[in-house]
This record gives structure tokens, C-alpha cells and sequence, in this order.
């Protein structure tokens, strides 16, 4: 055979080879060994003012590729401090929200409920995990002095129909407060407002999801730059005066008889944790983002530690 | 004292760029098609002292008067020229080369003024455009880009893309001129091709580092394309039929020896061939429908002489891709449609006019328009054949891009062949468009209707730039480039200034070695917000703002450089990049949001530093290179990691490249390019945690999260390492009236599975009986075959 003829014959092979590069063939999906696992003791609990008991979450954490139920620590040594007094713990059998199965929930009680200031402190060992400790403190009792629901707002920039509330709202002038505000109507969250990562006050839009108007939607439209709906802020009797308008999402002749507003002020851990988890499950399905990590006040382990102070007001309807 | 040393200094400066000299100048042009080498070499073999052409093929040579002098004229891959010229006045001289032919066509001897060591500016990747058209490509798809990323210190973002990411700089900190005009988005098929059609090109020029004070506005690298001219002497045309796409270019004189033009067009057609296939299949399922993708692009130029003076451009570029699914229900009352479309594209323009003010000053004055702009339809809903009134439907359309509109003058002096100074100014109108919604929804069965638009408004800033430079022969053996880059950026709420010095220098060595070094500062006011490594169409350009502060960086370059017995250029260069202000989007922000684009991203710190080694043949029977890149790429972010130093994700440890072309006889060429690198960072989970609150929640707020998987630091994982040979043959025959080329290769020849994407999924356990999560890693290509068939007539 001729040099020129291998020529030839080599791209005619190549081809064949191609032809049938079916999947036996080209293989181009395979098992490779995922980082290493972290071992660490994860411990997730919430309580608010006014509570008279921590109800812990605590678990061992696993391999991501590791199909097991989350595992109880083994020999788990845990200490709950109230502003520095041992708190009496309990375990309750309870069954896992995922898998119906068996597990343990730990108590710590109070001997008086929690009242702003309150600080909490969480340390925890057990076997082949290092230990963790964290601590969170009772943030203060959002205060809204009055509040109105106005279900005609007037109409936006491009003739669209508004709904608002006024409210008169004390901020925590010394530090950044962060919390989460919504508004219900007869038991529906209707639209909300928070604070965003520097704790100013800033109003998101989460319709109520109708077959009329698409749910969720979050209004680009925003004051300095941020996000959210019109949100106005004005003296007014010599106190701050807010107001929150969005679009309305309700007809003019429905009936409202009933809106209150759910303030929850939050620490800064418990912010933090509620918008990473958040994003995190939002996230969850876009192979294209960021992989989100969510936050965490546990030292050496994982998880959050999170206290709020909650309240509702009722809201005149006008 | 100090102050009349400094005088007499300054006179005898004076007196030296002002003593009596004659000046040569004129074009340098390649013999059968007139087109203007650039870069070509003009020196008197006496003394060594010489010049090149600019872009534009001008040059100019300014010797001590009354003399003879034989004047040598050369440029790689064709015959030297030499002519006796008597110095006694200012000569115009036009000189027209010929292409060398024969196989071992090692005419690098004649190169002295471009050979590698004497040159100042560093950091910088010239491949001739005939040897990277042979280099073997994916589907046969020649792509430039992708030859340049074989290059040391230019790494590919993944598998097939055309991305540039230089000396650890984002692709989008590459300001890449089509002639002069700046191209956003220079990638088809998700970035699998460039969008530059080899066939229109007829130069290519990467710089790395060291830039010219002439270049701005990015802060990685500058890659300079020239497209060809047109044949100005006779018609030429080249067609070429491949497995997706076919070309056709034609070019010629309109008026000879004045006038010429070239226009080069490319189409896929997979969407053609596949169209009746995909017909039958809708078809089988009650359903009109058609489904494809398709990308074209179209170069032209002309050009006009109007004498040895003044000469007019007009050159243009149009490119778009699409992608379309488009259904219709065929039977039932109640019909379904869907109506999708993807699109984006560039178009630029350029109009230059070049202007011989006198034998030692060229001007180059330019107008230049650039267009990228994305636009998504979706359209779905529902009507009835029995009542033509029905609807129900709903639409989303989404459109981003980014407009630009500039003048531009460059002046280069040549006052003696000791200096080369170029100084110029152009400035450039931005309109962003950082994306906009429309939405509608309207249906008959709720009498409603719900319509839209939401989104950012445009974003206007002017963009201006002041530079001078010169090229400097201080002594025999020191050579230095020094200037200054003057930039200003002009929003309505902002002004930004800048003033970028900018040094390289070389200094020779004994036995033609040379040492060189180099600093520069950039700045970039333009910012890409991108997901990494995916080269989308969704990328979007948006400006520094009040709240986003422009990018900057400085680099240092220290290198050596040789040309090994005529013929191998060797370089060695080690650097160091800072860059500050750099902008990523925030954890979990992304593109198709509506919120204000500057409340998703955040700015940080990078930095790049490494060693490269590049070993380049350019002419010969065997051509080609060897490069290796040792490098270090890490980014530094507030919001991200709590603020921790993390690696980049195109930090890769080693980058090594080969790539080899061997003429066999004149008619058969071989091409093989064989490639390895260490694989890129990835985020990954390796942990995670029942997140579980353990008590019912009943806020709104709430959160009902448990299995919670734990990331860890940014880019904590490394994907398998990267390799992959390609091979390619080209058999070239003479026919009655045209030469015609077949081309065969393969693209990954021995079907490596390299990583392109992990992620985690199941699989079956053919054992137990169960599904199993594991981590998958993806492999895109495995050996990818492809044949072109080239007419060049």
C-alpha cells in the first residue's frame, strides 16, 4: 500500500469509527468520587420572644452521595445556657418530616419566657465529631404604632390600579434591624416588606396567587435602587410614615374584612439563614447558578441558631 | 549645573531627530493580490536599521541623506526584495513581494527587524493566517479563536468553547477589534465557533501583556483581526462545503489596481437537512412543528485608492444565530401551539480613511459602528377552530444588547528610524440595553388580559481615549516603548478619568539573545455579568456605574528571547497581574431577572502570575509550536467565602500545547495538535445536613428546608485533567481551473472522555435492584470525525 493510499484509508477509518460511536461505544457519562465529606454535627432550632422552650434539631451530617437517614449523634453531650444558666433538656421521640421515621427531638426549657436581650448559648460533643457551640440573642419588639390598609391606591405611572399600607413604624435608630414584615388579609399573605442585607427597610411584592395575576412576580420598580415597590417614607404627626403600595391584586367590589400585619425582627443569624436557605431552594434546580452556601452561626458545625421577636397588628381598612 | 546638562541633553535630542535625513516610505503589498502585509520588514542590511509596516501595509525610513543604501524589504513566507536606493530626496516606494513556494521555505533569515529578540513588545502571539487555517478543528470548522487558545498563557474555557480567558483575566476582558471595531459576542453555537470566518481574515495579532499605549478599555488582552483587503489585480474565490456549514468568499478588482472588494459568507445548515425528519416526526404526533438552530455570518469590504496618499475603507460584519421550536396542534377543537425563538448576533462597520500627511507621518482616521443585541419570543397558549375568537395565550419577550458608535484618529511619525511615534484620540457613545421584558397574557376562558413591559431602561456613556507613544531606539542594544493612556468614561451620574502608563523594553544580548520587560495599567469600564465558563448569549454587557466602579489592573512581564538558527523564535516570560474591582454576580443572581442588574453583582480582587514557555516554527516544511503555561489564577471576592482568597475557576496548574504541521509533498499536508491541561475548579457539595426546624412553622416567611448540601469554599474541587490529539490531512490537487482541497481529521482521535460538567445523579444498581446517587462526570466529544471539500478559484 502506497503512503498516499493509508492517507486515504485513514480518514475513511476515522469515519466507520464514528458511525458507530454509538453510546456502547462512547461511553461519555461516567462515576467519578465526589470532595470529601465534612463529618460535623448540624443542630437547627428557632424560638421567639415569648417562648418558653428551644426545640433543637440535631443530627450528624452525611456524604452528599449517602443515601442513609441523617444519623443521631452518638453520645451526644449537650448544654443549653440561658444568659449564662444551664437550662434543663429533654428528648422527645418524634418521627423525621422526611422519612416518617423514628428520631429524637431535644428540649431545653426556660423557667421564664425569652424577653428581648435574652442571650442563648448551645454546646454540643459527641463522638468522632468535633464540638460546636453557638449563640444568638433576643432581638427587640418591632413596634408599629398605627396602620392602614388602603385597597384604593390609586394608579401607578402606567394607569395600573394600587393597593397600600401606611404605617407608622419605629426603627431601631442605633443599629441595623432586620426583619420581615407581611401583610394578611383574611389569612392570605398578600404583599410583604423586609429589610435587606444592610437592615434598611426596603418592600417586596409576593401576590396572592389567583388565576387572574401570575404569583410571586417581584416589581422591578424600586426607590434609590433597591428592590422592591413603591416605598415612601415621610414625616407625618412628627412620627415616620411609610407607605407600601403595590399593585392590586384584588377587585374594587371584594369584600376585606380582615388585615393585620405580621411583623417577625430578627437576628442578624436568623436573617442571614432565612434568605441563604432561600436562595438555596430557589436555586436548586438552575444548573447555570452559583451553587448557594447557606449560612451558619454554628462554630464547627452546621446549621443556625435563630431567634425573633414576633407581633401582629391589626390594620384599619380604609 | 543639573540645569544645563539637562539643555544640552535636550538640543542634542533635537538635533538628532532633526538632522538631515531622506525619507523612504510606501506600501508593502503581496505581488498577485495587492493586499498590504503588515508587519513586514524594511531595513538596510548595512547598518541594521529598519522598520516595519503598520496595519495598514504603510511604512516609513528615514536614513542620514547622500548615500547609497541597499534597502532590504522582506516578510515571512515570502521572497526578499532588495533595492539600491540613492538617499539624495524623499522617495516614495511601493514595493510588491512574492509568495515563497517552495516546501522549505525558511526565510526567516532575512527577518531581522521582527525577529523575536529584537522586537520591544512582549507578551505578544503572532501565527501566520495559513498555518492556523491548517491547524485541525472541530468539524472542520477552522476557527481562529480556538487555535489561538493552543497558545501559551490563553487557556479555553470548557470543552469546544471559543472563549479567551489570558493570563487569568475573564473573556470579557479581551477587547477584540475586527478591524478596529470592537465585537462583543464573538462566538456562534453557544460558543462552540468563533465567529470570525478564516477566510476573510487575513491577519491575526494577540497581545498579552505590555500593551501599547495605543490600546484600551480592556484589561487582558488585545486581539487585533484584520480582514483582507481584496484582490486588487484579478478575481479569486474560494468555496468550501463541510459537515455543518459551507463558505463561499469571493473577491476582485471593481476597478484595477484602484478599487477591490471581498465578501465571505458562511451558513450552517443542519436546520435545512434536518427540516423533513423533523416534519414527519410532529406529523406522527398530531402536530405541525419545526425545531433547529442555525448560524450564518457575512464579511465585506471594499477598499479604494484614490492615489499613493489617501485610501477609503468601508468593511462590514454581520453574524446571528437562532434558535427556534415552534409547534401547532393539528386536530382537536382545543389547539396548542408554541412559538419559541432564541437569537443574537453582531453587526459592525468601519470606515477608515488613511491619509499620507507626508513621508514620515500616516494618519488613519475611522468611523465605526458595533451592534450585539439578544432577543428571546416566547409565545404559548391555546385557540379553538370553532371559534375564531378564542384565545389563550401567553407571551414573554426579552431583549438585551449593547450599541456602540466611534471616531477614531491614529497618527503615526516615523521621525528617524530611532523613533516611531504614534499618538491618537477616539471616543465612543455606549448605549446599554441591560434587558427589558414584555410580557402578555390574555385569555378568553377568565376575560382577562395582562400586558407588559418591565425591565431597565437604556444606559448612555461616552468612553474617550488620549494616548502617546514611542517606540524608541535608545542605544545598539536598549529598545524601549513608553506612553501614557489617557481614558475617561461619562455617565449621568458618573465621570471616571485615567491615566495608564504604559513601558516594554528589550535589551540584546550577546549570541542573539535578548532580555525584555514590561508594565502596563488598564482600565475597563465596561463589565460582562456572565456565568462562567458557558460562553451564553444571555451574557450582558453593562457599563461602571456610580455604584460599580470601573475594573482595573496592572501587570508586570519579565522575559528572554532568541531566534534558534534562523528559524525557532524561543520565548520565556514570567508575570504578575493585579486586578481590582472585578464584578460577578452574587450567589444565586443570574440573568432573565428584572430587579436592577448592579443589585446582583459584587466586586472584588484577582490576581494571575505563571511562567510561559513558547518554542514557535513559523515557515517550513514542519511548522508550528510548543507552549507551556505554568500558572497561578485566584480571585477575591467580599461577599463571597466571607472575603477568602479562592482559585479561579480556570485555574489551571499546567497548560501544555503542541501542535505540529508537516508539509509531505507539495500536495498532501499533515496536521496534528495534541493538548494537556489540569482540570478546572468546580463548586461542589461533598456534606450535607438535615436543615430541618424542628417545630411546625406557621410564618410566612418560613422555610421548610432539610436535606441542606454544604459547598464549602468556592471552586473546592478540581475536574480530571484535560487531553486530547487532533489530526487532520489536507490533499491538495491543481485542476483545469481551480485548486481543490480535501480535508479529513478528527477532533479528539483517540475519544478521551474529557470532563465537561459534573453533577450529581442517579443510577441503577443492576445488584440491589436500587438507584444510587453518584457524581457523573459529562463528556461532550468524543471522537468527532470531519472531511471539507475547498475550491479555490
Amino acid at each position: 500500500m502506497k503512503a498516499n493510499q493509508i492517507f486515504y484509508f485513514l480518514p475513511i477509518a476515522f469515519s466507520a469509527c464514528f458511525l458507530i460511536s454509538c453510546e456502547d461505544f462512547f461511553d461519555t457519562t461516567i462515576e467519578i468520587d465526589p470532595p470529601q465529606h465534612d463529618k460535623r454535627i448540624s443542630l437547627v432550632s428557632r424560638a421567639f420572644a415569648g417562648d418558653t422552650a428551644l426545640v433543637m434539631n440535631i443530627k450528624g451530617s452525611l456524604a452528599v452521595l449517602d443515601a442513609k437517614e441523617f444519623p443521631l449523634v452518638e453520645d451526644l453531650s449537650l448544654a443549653v445556657l440561658l444568659n449564662g444558666l444551664n437550662c434543663q433538656i429533654t428528648e422527645e421521640p418524634t418521627f423525621s418530616q422526611i422519612s416518617g421515621q423514628e428520631t429524637i427531638e431535644y428540649k431545653a426549657h426556660f423557667n421564664s419566657p425569652l424577653v428581648p436581650g435574652d442571650v442563648i448559648e448551645i454546646k454540643a460533643s459527641g463522638n468522632g465529631y468535633n464540638d460546636i457551640y453557638a449563640t444568638d440573642t433576643v432581638p427587640n419588639s418591632p413596634i408599629i404604632e398605627d396602620g392602614t390598609f388602603i385597597l384604593d391606591g390609586g394608579r401607578d405611572e402606567q394607569g395600573e390600579e394600587m393597593m397600600k399600607v401606611n404605617f407608622y413604624y419605629v426603627p431601631n435608630e442605633s443599629k441595623a434591624q432586620y426583619f420581615n414584615q407581611s401583610i394578611i388579609i383574611e389569612g392570605e399573605q398578600c404583599f410583604s416588606f423586609s429589610s435587606n442585607e444592610k437592615g434598611e427597610l426596603i418592600c417586596l411584592e409576593r401576590r396572592k396567587q389567583t388565576s387572574k395575576s401570575p404569583c410571586d412576580l417581584i416589581d422591578p420598580r424600586a426607590i434609590n435602587g433597591t428592590q422592591g415597590s413603591l416605598m415612601k417614607q415621610e414625616i407625618s404627626d412628627g412620627r415616620k410614615l411609610y407607605t407600601c403600595q403595590t399593585r392590586r391584586v384584588f377587585d374594587s367590589n371584594d369584600s376585606i374584612v380582615g388585615a393585620t400585619m405580621q411583623v417577625i425582627n430578627m437576628s442578624k443569624a436568623y436573617y442571614e439563614y432565612d434568605h441563604s436557605v432561600s436562595n438555596y431552594f430557589d436555586n436548586g434546580e438552575n444548573p447555570f447558578a452559583t451553587p448557594i452556601n447557606v449560612t451558619s452561626n454554628i462554630k464547627n458545625g452546621f446549621g443556625v441558631l435563630e431567634l425573633g421577636n414576633k407581633k401582629l397588628f391589626p390594620l384599619k381598612i380604609q | 549645573m543639573k540645569k544645563i546638562y539637562l539643555l544640552c541633553f535636550f538640543c542634542l535630542s533635537i538635533s538628532k531627530i532633526f538632522s538631515q535625513t531622506f525619507t523612504i516610505s510606501g506600501y508593502i503589498q503581496d505581488l498577485s493580490s495587492g493586499e498590504k502585509l503588515i508587519g513586514a520588514n524594511v531595513y538596510n542590511e548595512a547598518t541594521g536599521e529598519g522598520t516595519i509596516t503598520n496595519n495598514y501595509g504603510f511604512y516609513s525610513l528615514s536614513l542620514p541623506g547622500n548615500q547609497s543604501v541597499e534597502i532590504t524589504f522582506s516578510y515571512i513566507g515570502y521572497q526578499n526584495e532588495v533595492r539600491k536606493i540613492n538617499l539624495s530626496a524623499n522617495q516614495s516606494i511601493n514595493v510588491d513581494l512574492t509568495a515563497s513556494i517552495t516546501l522549505d521555505a525558511v526565510e526567516v533569515v532575512a527577518e531581522k527587524n521582527k525577529r523575536i529578540e529584537r522586537e520591544t513588545q512582549m507578551s505578544v502571539a503572532e501565527v501566520p493566517m495559513a498555518q492556523l487555517k491548517k491547524v485541525p478543528a472541530l468539524l472542520g470548522e477552522v476557527d481562529v479563536l480556538k487555535a489561538l487558545q493552543l497558545l501559551p498563557g490563553v487557556k479555553s474555557g470548557g470543552e469546544g468553547q471559543s472563549g479567551l480567558y489570558v493570563r487569568g483575566g475573564g473573556p470579557d476582558q479581551n477587547l477584540i477589534l475586527l478591524d478596529g471595531v470592537p465585537v462583543y459576542n464573538a462566538s456562534h453555537l453557544f460558543g462552540f465557533f468563533s465567529v470570525f470566518n478564516a477566510d476573510a481574515i487575513k491577519d491575526v495579532k494577540l497581545i498579552k501583556g505590555g500593551y501599547p499605549a495605543r490600546y484600551g478599555g480592556r484589561l487582558s488582552s488585545v486581539l487585533e483581526i484584520n480582514m483582507k483587503d481584496g484582490n486588487i489585480n484579478e478575481f479569486k474565490g474560494t468555496a468550501s462545503i463541510g459537515l455543518i456549514s459551507s463558505k463561499l468568499t469571493l473577491e476582485g478588482p471593481i476597478n484595477k489596481g484602484k478599487t477591490s472588494f471581498i465578501v465571505s459568507g458562511r451558513r450552517t445548515y443542519l436546520d435545512v437537512l434536518a427540516r423533513p425528519f423533523i416534519k414527519k416526526g410532529f406529523k406522527n404526533e398530531g402536530q405541525d412543528g419545526s425545531v433547529g438552530y442555525y448560524f450564518y455570518d457575512l464579511n465585506a469590504k471594499i477598499n479604494h485608492k484614490f492615489s499613493d496618499k489617501d485610501r477609503l475603507y468601508l468593511s462590514s460584519y454581520g453574524g446571528r444565530d437562532r434558535f427556534f421550536f415552534k409547534t401547532k396542534d393539528l386536530e382537536g377543537d382545543t389547539r396548542d401551539f408554541a412559538d419559541n425563538s432564541l437569537a443574537w448576533g453582531n453587526f459592525t462597520t468601519a470606515l477608515r480613511w488613511n491619509h499620507v500627511i507626508s513621508p514620515k507621518m500616516f494618519v488613519n482616521t475611522m468611523a465605526t459602528y458595533s451592534d450585539y443585541r439578544l432577543k428571546t419570543d416566547f409565545e404559548f397558549g391555546s385557540n379553538r377552530s370553532s371559534d375564531p375568537d378564542y384565545v389563550d395565550a401567553f407571551g414573554l419577550n426579552y431583549i438585551s444588547g449593547i450599541e456602540d458608535l466611534g471616531l477614531k484618529v491614529d497618527v503615526d511619525y516615523v521621525p528617524n528610524p530611532n523613533h516611531f511615534i504614534r499618538f491618537g484620540a477616539n471616543v465612543i457613545k455606549h448605549t446599554f440595553k441591560p434587558g427589558e421584558f414584555s410580557l402578555y397574557n390574555e385569555s378568553s376562558n377568565e376575560n382577562f388580559s395582562f400586558k407588559d413591559t418591565i425591565g431597565q431602561a437604556n444606559i448612555g456613556a461616552v468612553e474617550t481615549g488620549l494616548y502617546v507613544e514611542d517606540d524608541w531606539n535608545i542605544s545598539k542594544n536598549m529598545k524601549v516603548n513608553a506612553g501614557l493612556h489617557f481614558s475617561s468614561f461619562l455617565l449621568n451620574e458618573e465621570s471616571y478619568f485615567s491615566l495608564q502608563p504604559r513601558v516594554s523594553s528589550r535589551f540584546l544580548l550577546p549570541k542573539d539573545w535578548s532580555m525584555k520587560a514590561s508594565f502596563a495599567t488598564m482600565r475597563q469600564y465596561i463589565n460582562l455579568l456572565s456565568f462562567e465558563g458557558i460562553g451564553l448569549p444571555t451574557d450582558l454587557w453593562v457599563p461602571s456605574t456610580a455604584k460599580i466602579k470601573p475594573q482595573d489592573s496592572w501587570q508586570a512581564a519579565f522575559g528572554t528571547a532568541k531566534t534558534i538558527n534562523d528559524a525557532y523564535e524561543l520565548s520565556v516570560e514570567v508575570y504578575y497581574k493585579k486586578m481590582n474591582n472585578l464584578v460577578a454576580y452574587k450567589d444565586g443572581a443570574g440573568v432573565f431577572q428584572t430587579d436592577d442588574w448592579q443589585n446582583r453583582v459584587v466586586q472584588g480582587k484577582g490576581d494571575a502570575y505563571g511562567t510561559e514557555l513558547f518554542l514557535q516554527k513559523k515557515e517550513g516544511r514542519l511548522s508550528g509550536w510548543v507552549g507551556y503555561t505554568l500558572s497561578w489564577t485566584y480571585r477575591n471576592f467580599p461577599d463571597i467565602d466571607n472575603g477568602a482568597r479562592f482559585p479561579y475557576r480556570f485555574d489551571r496548574r499546567h497548560d501544555f500545547s503542541i501542535v505540529g504541521n508537516y508539509n509531505i509533498t507539495p500536495k498532501i499536508n499533515l496536521a496534528a495538535t495534541w493538548v494537556f491541561s489540569t482540570g478546572n475548579a468546580v463548586t461542589l457539595a461533598g456534606t450535607r445536613y438535615d436543615g430541618t426546624l424542628p417545630q411546625t412553622d406557621n410564618e410566612f416567611f418560613g422555610y421548610s428546608g432539610n436535606d441542606i448540601e454544604v459547598f464549602g469554599n468556592r471552586n473546592n474541587f478540581r475536574m480530571r485533567s484535560y487531553h486530547r490529539l487532533d489530526i487532520g490531512v489536507n490533499f491538495t490537487k491543481k485542476k483545469k481551473n481551480y485548486e481543490r482541497v480535501w480535508s479529513f481529521g478528527a477532533y479528539n482521535a483517540y475519544a478521551n472522555n474529557n470532563p465537561f460538567f459534573l453533577y450529581y445523579g442517579n443510577t441503577y444498581d443492576e445488584i440491589t435492584g436500587n438507584t444510587k446517587r453518584v457524581l457523573k462526570q459529562t463528556a461532550l466529544f468524543p471522537l468527532v470525525p470531519y472531511i471539507t471539500w475547498t475550491a479555490n478559484f
